[in-house]
């Protein structure tokens, strides 16, 4: 069986073997490219199979990060692999457009190494489990967090939850997505349905009011400030 | 010459009524006939009336010269006029800036070369309606709605389409009504240069920091990677624990410079800020929260009691300025202080006050702390990390928002800022 893959796109070779070096004690096979276009001609080729995890940065030669990005999630075999997008453009702006673009996770250079590695463990963990057969998709958990999506309720430690159908909604996205970003954009076309007109201050309000009702729980809704929110991961 | 004829009747009038008065007086002395006296009285009438015509009214030849005079006048002023309206016409022609005269119904009656030029419009017939000249929407609009409202109307940095301006020129609107609001005069006044030094100003920062940011994640890396490897020797604390937490340290502080750089560049530079009613008690709730952690040891109250909730601003802007404020406030705060968040709305003004229990900013220092690298002491520099930059960066997102900061702060007692901002 082909071995499993974390292909790496980082044009700075420094950075790029010190990714490589750091996460060589995961198990995977490391495949390290230096340029854009041989990356994309990579992915598209038979022998991408098995990739579990894009570490990309966003400014390349040839063709940029976020042309990939693009490409990663619309083409079939890669549409669900998880990217995280290495930026050294750090406005918020950048930021949202990177996610926007289909980046799960993004890093601003010069990012702690230990954090990079935590996050790639986090997202390889929801491809793993994603991986598995899923006995109970519908129920989402997060410790002693539980939704049950077939009855539309949510419970910490057997205590049901008085949430709103926004608030529901937020926390299923959340959870059905530990340790990704989410931009306020993608909440808002998560949550959208209707006549009613959501925007981002909306969904502000809605964290507001979620992070009250989840009590103790509130502190896994991480606010990344002028992007969006995140679900910290759990093991 | 009027009064000159005025006078003229006036005094054969005088004569007149007194040849009258004598011939009358002769005439009832003698006992003369009713006959007679209405005789009298008719020639008189007539006498008068040619004394009127001789002396008072001109001439043809007077007529004659008279008109003639004013045709001169009036030729005269036509002249003047067309040099005038031709000085004009050179002046706005010479002029590098397009500017075209309008109508109230986007008509144009004049328009000077470079405006012809900017689209191309080769014929030189005038008035043209505005559509045969551009078909830009965005300028048709623009204009639309300055002569719909009548008063001056800008805008900054338009640019038509590639197609449209293929030199891609930016430019700075202008419009307002001359002529009794009959006509308009609409200005475009060149800002690319302007633009671009803006835009090789933004580059420069965003490339500079970008350029130092790839060097630093190497360094970072390896030393990481140097620590990660260090760490499995005997005494590593005692002997590499200072070194590892100096260089993490220093690595950090130039990050957060950099990215506080950024951050004040990218204020400044900022063109149009989105305004909107935010509720900031659910943003400071937040805030409060999330930099509260930072500070563990140090148990600061925060107390947010709002008057006034809903303030119009950029919401990310204005977090960020919040977001300064409050890790200051936390900051210089000491142990078991408090720090005091209020607000309330007087005369159209909404005020935010954030008010700290902290080690206060000396009343020598107060006038300099929203400059740029500038903090307060050397001592305290020391013991607390910071770039110098924070209350910069609020200083100018109050200003974007046309609003006002004010600081009080008395030593060893606290510091109080004030942030008011426009509600309207």
């Amino acid at each position: 069986m082909e071995s499993e893959k974390i292909v790496i796109i980082e044009d700075e070779q420094e950075i790029n073997e010190i990714i490589q070096s750091q996460i060589a004690g995961f198990g995977y096979t490391n495949v390290a490219f230096y340029d854009g276009k041989k990356a994309l001609d990579y992915i598209q080729s038979p022998e991408s199979k098995n990739i579990q995890l894009f570490i990309l940065d966003r400014m390349l030669p040839s063709v940029n990060g976020m042309e990939i990005c693009k490409f990663i999630r619309m083409y079939n075999s890669t549409k669900n692999i998880p990217i995280v997008m290495l930026t050294a453009l750090s406005t918020p702006e950048q930021i949202v457009e990177g996610l926007d673009a289909g980046a799960d996770d993004y890093m601003t250079k010069p990012f702690d190494h230990a954090i990079l590695l935590a996050r790639v463990r986090s997202l390889l963990r929801r491809r793993q489990a994603s991986n598995q057969t899923e006995e109970n998709k519908n129920i989402l958990r997060h410790k002693d967090l539980v939704v049950d999506m077939d009855q539309c309720k949510a419970w910490i430690d057997n205590v049901l939850l008085e949430l709103t159908l926004s608030e529901y909604k937020i926390l299923c996205c959340f959870l059905l997505s530990p340790g990704k970003v989410l931009t306020r954009n993608q909440l808002v076309e998560y949550i959208q349905d209707g006549p009613v007109h959501v925007t981002d201050r909306t969904i502000d309000t809605h964290i507001f009011g979620l992070r009250k009702k989840l009590g103790d729980y509130a502190s896994i809704i991480e606010t990344i400030r002028g992007i969006g929110y995140r679900v910290i991961g759990h093991e | 010459m009027n009064e000159f004829r005025y006078k003229r009747i006036f005094f054969s009038q005088i004569i007149f009524l007194t040849l009258l008065s004598i011939v009358t007086f002769i005439f009832f002395k003698n006992n003369a006939s009713v006959f007679n006296y209405f005789l009298l009285w008719t020639v008189a009438i007539i006498l008068n009336l040619y004394t009127i015509k001789f002396f008072a009214l001109p001439s043809v030849s007077e007529i004659e010269e008279t008109i003639t005079k004013k045709d001169v006048a009036l030729n005269q002023q036509k002249k003047e006029y067309e040099l005038e309206n031709l000085k004009y016409k050179r002046l706005l022609d010479s002029l590098q800036d397009p500017v075209c005269i309008l109508t109230r119904n986007l008509i144009i009656i004049y328009a000077n070369e470079a405006f012809r030029n900017l689209f191309s419009y080769t014929e030189k017939k005038f008035p043209a309606p505005l559509i045969r000249v551009t078909r830009n929407l965005d300028f048709q609009k623009f204009l639309e709605e300055a002569v719909e409202t009548n008063q001056t109307a800008t805008k900054s940095y338009f640019s038509f389409n590639q197609l449209q301006d293929p030199h891609k020129t930016y430019f700075d609107l202008k419009v307002f009504s001359v002529e009794n609001e009959i006509n308009f005069l609409c200005l475009l006044h060149d800002v690319t240069e302007r633009k671009m030094t803006d835009q090789v100003r933004e580059d420069f920062v965003s490339n500079f920091s970008h350029e130092v940011r790839t060097p630093l994640t190497i360094l970072n890396g390896q030393m990481q990677n140097l620590k990660a490897q260090l760490i499995k020797e005997p005494n590593f604390e005692s002997r590499f624990g200072d070194t590892f937490l100096k260089i993490e340290n220093n690595s950090r502080r130039l990050i957060n410079l950099f990215n506080d750089l950024l951050r004040l560049t990218s204020v400044e530079t900022k063109k149009d800020i989105n305004k909107e009613p935010i509720n900031i008690e659910e943003m400071l709730t937040f805030l409060a929260q999330d930099l509260m952690i930072n500070y563990p040891k140090k148990k600061i109250t925060v107390n947010i009691d709002l008057a006034q909730k809903i303030f119009l601003v950029d919401y990310n802007l204005f977090e960020q300025a919040l977001l300064n404020l409050i890790d200051n406030a936390l900051k210089y705060t000491r142990e078991n202080g408090h720090i005091s968040i209020s607000s309330f709305h007087q005369d159209d003004w909404d005020h935010l006050i954030i008010k700290d229990s902290g080690m206060g900013i000396p009343e020598d220092q107060l006038h300099r702390i929203f400059e740029r690298f500038f903090r307060v002491d050397a001592s305290r520099s020391s013991d607390t990390e910071g770039t110098g930059l924070g209350l910069s960066i609020v200083k100018h997102i109050v200003q974007k928002h046309d609003g006002r900061i004010k600081v009080q702060s008395k030593s060893k007692e606290g510091t109080t800022f004030t942030l008011s901002f426009p509600s309207k």
